[in-house]
């Protein structure tokens, strides 16, 4: 791993960065301040409950509406953040590895004396970091959002934390198979298209599989439906092992990857 | 030093390199030219360790390229063909970044060159012109004073300063014992700092030739304009043609002696010689006329 391609990554990363730190916590605090206007009374639930529970399921619009943390996992976290992260991580995999390959500029990363594993290290480590990054972001965001906008109820430290270290190591296997998939194909263009497909196919196929009890073997076939907050905040066996399971193939994948660019001919 | 041997990469079975042999000694110059596609940047880029090859061998001061890439390029300068710079950062990040990745920090000669091509190091690069950026290709090159530099075209899209700029620096890393590897279409430039010349077409090697022996064959023409008609055939022996009644064109095949005599016993007008030019030697070479 080389300190000079994790500053460089920090540096040219940073405003996209940031970007996404304010749009997450933006949209958790714009959530945090609409709860309690939400749930003085019932109205909005009652509206929610007219929608039948399997396509609630599907929507990711699921959990109890009345307290907090269901409220911002129902009304964000089981969507909205879904796909920002899911665009998170195509661009940030784009950026970091596929775009200095076809504009030629790995080049100057690979003309001296780094080897090529370390740079590809770095750029894996600094994906890592900004991932971790994101996820205490948006963990703040919710405790600040219950501190200020839900003052006297207990906060459900344990919930945030399960969700967000769900989230992150979720995002980090996609990560991962994005920097695989752009060792396997030979341009950015098609690195992206094939990771975009992939993501979304991913994502649709955990949403269509609770519209149906006939379909609900497609909950294999997808690594979303590991994300489930509610099972893994009461069962810590389960999440450690999907912790350990998620972080394990990551690193795996990402070792194919460095292995795949080391040998990977170069048109610089 | 720089060596090739027996060098192929098929990308179909009619496009890639094929056989390529190139030795470049301790502080010499070899200029590598060719046609566009003939297969120089394919050679450079397995001298950089980016392409495994099929069959054959790259090495730099003794290092395979693929396998050993970090200590064949531990001392190497190279500007790439096509400079595509990391972007969002300012030059002057970009040269430090390059120190570093290149174990070369310390700035003195960094700076030294900054101040010669007149380098504003705090423009970011995205926003450069790209005179700039390829002065700072240049700068990125040379700053960290190499034992072996490639160039794969440099002077591509230089204004004329700057490429007597270039032709300076090789004159002097020459000078220094630099070992140079220049890919280009600038004949001039490579005519100015080349020992010896490769020419590679199809991907295959063509040619060898050091220089002294190319100025050798460049032919030299006698254009002899007399005061009254004369024919070519007053002139057996020789090759020449009839360019106007009183005009006669020669081309000899050595010593133009022979000629001189000759002439001496018609009225000549005027004698005008011509060389021909390393543009015209390498267009024929690249066409398979010549070399």
């Amino acid at each position: 791993m080389n300190r000079t391609v994790l500053r460089y990554s920090f540096l040219t990363n940073a405003p996209l960065l940031a970007g996404a730190a304010v749009v997450i916590g933006s949209m958790v605090l714009s959530l945090a301040w609409l709860f309690p206007l939400l749930s003085a009374d019932a109205t909005y639930t009652e509206m929610l409950e007219t929608i039948p529970e399997q396509l609630r399921q599907a929507l990711g619009v699921s959990g109890d509406q009345t307290e907090y943390f269901g409220f911002l996992t129902a009304n964000y976290y089981n969507s909205l953040h879904l796909y920002f992260m899911m665009a998170l991580v195509l661009l940030l995999g784009h950026r970091l590895v596929s775009k200095p390959i076809d504009d030629t500029s790995l080049n100057y990363f690979l003309n001296g004396s780094l080897p090529r594993a370390s740079y590809l290290i770095a750029r894996l480590v600094f994906f890592l970091l900004a991932s971790v990054g994101i996820a205490v972001v948006s963990l703040v965001s919710m405790v600040v959002g219950q501190l200020v906008f839900d003052w006297g109820s207990p906060v459900e430290w344990r919930g945030m934390v399960v969700l967000n270290v769900n989230l992150l190591v979720l995002f980090l296997f996609l990560g991962s198979v994005v920097f695989l998939i752009r060792m396997l194909t030979k341009t950015g263009v098609e690195a992206l298209a094939g990771s975009t497909g992939l993501v979304i196919f991913q994502y649709f196929l955990s949403m269509v599989e609770p519209l149906s009890p006939h379909l609900s073997w497609l909950r294999y076939l997808t690594v979303f439906s590991l994300f489930d907050v509610d099972r893994h905040v009461g069962n810590t066996g389960v999440f450690l092992a999907v912790v350990v399971g998620l972080t394990a193939a990551s690193v795996v994948v990402s070792a194919i990857s460095v292995h795949l660019f080391r040998r990977k001919d170069l048109f610089l | 030093m720089i060596k090739v041997e027996g060098l192929t990469k098929r990308f179909t079975p009619f496009q890639g390199v094929f056989e390529v042999n190139l030795e470049v000694g301790r502080g010499e110059v070899l200029g590598f030219i060719g046609p566009n596609g003939a297969g120089k940047s394919t050679t450079i880029r397995h001298l950089m360790g980016y392409l495994q090859q099929d069959a054959g061998r790259a090495e730099i001061n003794g290092h395979d390229c693929w396998k050993e890439p970090v200590a064949a390029k531990a001392r190497l300068g190279y500007l790439p063909g096509e400079i595509g710079f990391p972007q969002g950062i300012s030059a002057r990040t970009f040269l430090r970044m390059q120190g570093e990745l290149r174990g070369h920090p310390d700035p003195t000669r960094r700076y030294e060159l900054v101040e010669r091509l007149r380098l504003r190091l705090d423009t970011p690069i995205g926003k450069m012109s790209k005179g700039m950026k390829q002065k700072l290709a240049i700068i990125a090159t040379f700053m960290t004073d190499p034992e072996v530099v490639i160039l794969d075209e440099p002077a591509s899209g230089l204004d004329p300063l700057m490429q007597d700029e270039l032709i300076a620096l090789l004159v002097e890393a020459k000078r220094a014992g630099t070992t140079i590897l220049l890919s280009s279409h600038i004949f001039e430039e490579v005519e100015a700092v080349a020992d010896r010349i490769s020419i590679i077409r199809d991907g295959r090697i063509v040619s060898h030739q050091t220089m002294d022996s190319v100025r050798a064959a460049l032919r030299t023409t006698l254009r002899v304009t007399f005061t009254e008609d004369v024919a070519a055939s007053s002139f057996p022996g020789f090759a020449v043609e009839q360019a106007g009644p009183r005009a006669l064109v020669f081309r000899p095949r050595g010593d133009t002696g022979e000629i001189v005599t000759s002439l001496a016993r018609h009225p000549v007008a005027d004698v005008e010689t011509e060389r021909q030019s390393f543009r015209d030697y390498f267009r024929e070479a690249y066409r398979g006329e010549a070399a």
